[in-house]
């Protein structure tokens, strides 16, 4: 049994040579044509003698065109019939043109290389040596007969050539021929076998390459530069609602997916950048499911490096946001439990402290101060762990807005004002002379992070000393240093600073209140900024931290 | 205070005893006092009496926060009331929903004392 992709294929070949004969057709019998104008009396081949076999080869290659039409439904026997033909019977055309125009004396064995040639794209092996073979006989066979006067000698020239009737020049003209025959089947053969090895591998590689888009999880699907869809794996049908059949080879537009699916395929449908990968997610309402999908653009090159088109990863980020949205729920709502109770005892001991509930000695106004200032550490505690667990579940998503960065540090600086006052310690922001180009940033975020660093600045700085803030362009970023004379960090220390719960030897025993969390949370929130933070420091000397944002240029 | 009218505050708290540390700051203020405890009783009571100001908890029993405030801020005749919103909730999206809806500020409870939340209350009833 011939598979159907093989019966396909050799439909096709089979075609192809039908085409090219059309080609060898008009090419032969213009030369035959034009030789004879260009030396009439010489050559005996009359016109009409090669018309007539030209309209020879003309019927049996329509006869070869019209069976082909009926393509698939042709069996597999007509086809192998077929195939024989179309090497066989041009082999007996030429034969008999080579007879005609002088058998021994004629140039046209040159011909034989044609059927070789088809031979060579229909069969391997064995099957273009034996046509080679087959080939060869019939030469020997006519320049035999021929020899033994069974059949007429046409002369091809006028004038005696030498070669005729000379048996020793015949024979060895025969075998060189005969020879150049079997080694053109044999170096066809050869090419024959390479070609093969080849498409094997390609195929074998496909192979490869569909199974391993068949059995991604994810939805893909490949749009070339026109638009056409080149491969579409299974999930990215069921995903997109579509057959892959109606679809593959055809330009993709968006009637092709159901109503609630347009805005999807929209997304699917563009090209995309052609430097670099995008993604977006897209929440669909699918028979009253809430779906959210996210789509990857990759841009995809040949081995050129010329762009071929896109690709398209399709990945269902329904369960992950749907488990995002609950964890999210549960720390609002636990941050709401545990600052509810502790509400009430800051506000009760606040008002105690301010006298609203009747008039206080000295002492217990000095017990109910620390009292205070011990549930404000567990509400920046609760603060602290809340941005954390943000972070860890990776929601800390950024409310980005391109703005200047001046603005924040000078409201940092105002929020941390009364603290610094209490220990003398001056605060200095040194503006830059000329206006710093815009940021982009969660002004929250940043504020946030400004504040951490300030209020470390503060915390770990003696009485009278002095902290500096510092702001400049280098290149495509914007960094901003706070400078401190504080007691500094220990060398050995300094690697570990922006790990969670750490906390330096010297500043353990100066404050014991800290959480170790400032720092991690400073770190994480400039690592999705795409920016950098880091720290110089000489223990007793002081500290210089420095965080970095970059410059979107629009 | 050096106010002629007693100005009528709103606690929409359903937490007694944050209800009842408010209560007595913004009396010994010199405000008027009217209590709720959840979402209903405070519609009732504004449709008793339009108060000056209102501070909406969010979490509340027998109707939402956000809701009554909605309401509040879709009636023309209560539009113009000022509503601070006093909750311990954090998160962007409900500060953010809770401005757009119409109201004056946003309060988060424990980074507040009584004392500062008066004073808010003082400079919004200072501009109106």
């Amino acid at each position: 049994m011939m598979s159907i992709r093989r019966k396909e294929k050799l439909i096709h070949t089979l075609r192809w040579i039908v085409k090219g004969r059309w080609a060898i057709i008009v090419g032969i019998l213009a030369v035959g044509l034009a030789q004879r104008s260009i030396n009439v009396v010489s050559i005996h081949l009359p016109s009409s003698v090669m018309i007539t076999l030209a309209l020879t080869a003309i019927t049996y290659n329509l006869t070869y065109y019209f069976l082909l039409r009926r393509g698939m439904r042709l069996n597999a026997w007509t086809l192998r019939i077929l195939a024989i033909a179309q090497v066989f019977v041009d082999q007996l055309l030429f034969t008999y043109i080579i007879y005609i125009s002088g058998s021994s004396e004629s140039l046209s064995f040159i011909f034989y290389f044609f059927p070789i040639l088809i031979a060579t794209v229909l069969f391997r092996n064995i099957g273009i040596l034996l046509f080679a073979f087959v080939n060869s006989l019939l030469y020997i066979f006519l320049i035999v007969i021929e020899m033994n006067t069974i059949l007429p000698f046409v002369a091809r020239y006028d004038f005696v050539s030498g070669i005729h009737g000379n048996i020793p020049v015949m024979i060895s003209n025969t075998l060189t021929i005969v020879a150049v025959i079997m080694l053109a089947a044999f170096f066809s053969t050869y090419i024959s076998n390479m070609i093969r090895d080849r498409e094997r591998e390609i195929l074998t590689e496909q192979d490869k390459v569909n199974s391993i888009l068949n059995s991604l999880p994810d939805g893909v699907i490949m749009i070339d530069v026109t638009g056409k869809v080149i491969a579409l794996n299974p999930q990215g049908a069921e995903m997109l609602q579509v057959k892959a059949s109606a679809i593959i080879d055809n330009i993709l537009v968006k009637e092709n997916f159901i109503p609630e699916l347009q805005e999807l395929g929209a997304h699917i449908i563009q090209q995309g950048s052609h430097t670099h990968i995008e993604s977006k997610e897209i929440e669909v309402e699918e028979r009253g499911m809430r779906h959210v999908y996210k789509i990857t653009t990759i841009p995809v090159f040949n081995a050129l490096g010329k762009i071929m088109g896109s690709m398209k990863v399709i990945t269902d980020y329904t369960r992950e946001r749907e488990l995002d949205r609950m964890k999210s729920d549960f720390i609002s709502i636990a941050a709401h439990q545990l600052r509810t109770p502790l509400s009430g005892v800051k506000w009760l001991l606040k008002m105690i402290i301010d006298g609203d509930m009747g008039p206080l000695n000295e002492e217990q106004r000095k017990f109910l101060t620390r009292g205070y200032q011990n549930q404000e550490r567990m509400i920046s505690l609760i603060n602290d762990l809340l941005d954390v667990s943000r972070i860890e579940e990776g929601r800390f998503k950024l409310n980005t807005e391109l703005q200047q960065i001046e603005k924040s540090i000078i409201e940092s600086i105002r929020a941390i004002e009364t603290l610094a006052q209490k220990k003398n310690i001056q605060v200095r922001f040194i503006k830059p002379e000329k206006l710093l180009p815009p940021v982009l940033f969660d002004k929250e975020k940043i504020e946030l992070v400004l504040q951490n660093l300030l209020d470390n600045a503060i915390k770990y700085t003696k009485k009278n000393g002095h902290v500096l803030v510092n702001i400049l362009q280098e290149g495509n970023m914007v960094t901003v240093s706070i400078q401190d004379n504080g007691v500094g960090i220990p060398q050995d220390q300094q690697k570990k600073l922006f790990s969670k719960f750490f906390r330096a030897r010297n500043v353990m025993q100066m404050h014991t209140d800290g959480s170790g969390l400032g720092l991690f949370i400073v770190k994480n929130v400039l690592t999705t900024h795409g920016g950098d933070v880091g720290i110089e420091s000489e223990e007793g000397k002081g500290t210089k931290v420095w965080f970095s944002l970059p410059i979107h240029r629009v | 205070m050096t106010q002629q009218k007693k100005f009528a505050v709103l606690i929409i708290e359903d937490d007694t005893f944050l209800h009842e540390l408010s209560k007595k700051k913004f009396i010994q203020q010199g405000y008027e006092v009217i209590s709720a405890f959840n979402g209903e009783e405070g519609k009732r009571k504004i449709q008793q009496k339009f108060p000056d100001i209102i501070l909406l908890d969010l979490l509340l029993p027998e109707m939402d926060g956000l809701d009554l405030l909605k309401e509040l801020k879709e009636n023309r005749a209560t539009q113009h009331i000022p509503v601070v919103i006093v909750s311990n909730y954090s998160d962007r999206e409900r500060v953010q929903k809770g401005l757009a809806l119409g109201a004056s500020d946003y309060i988060i409870k424990a980074h507040f004392t009584p004392d500062e939340i008066v004073q808010k209350v003082n400079t919004l009833l200072k501009k109106s």
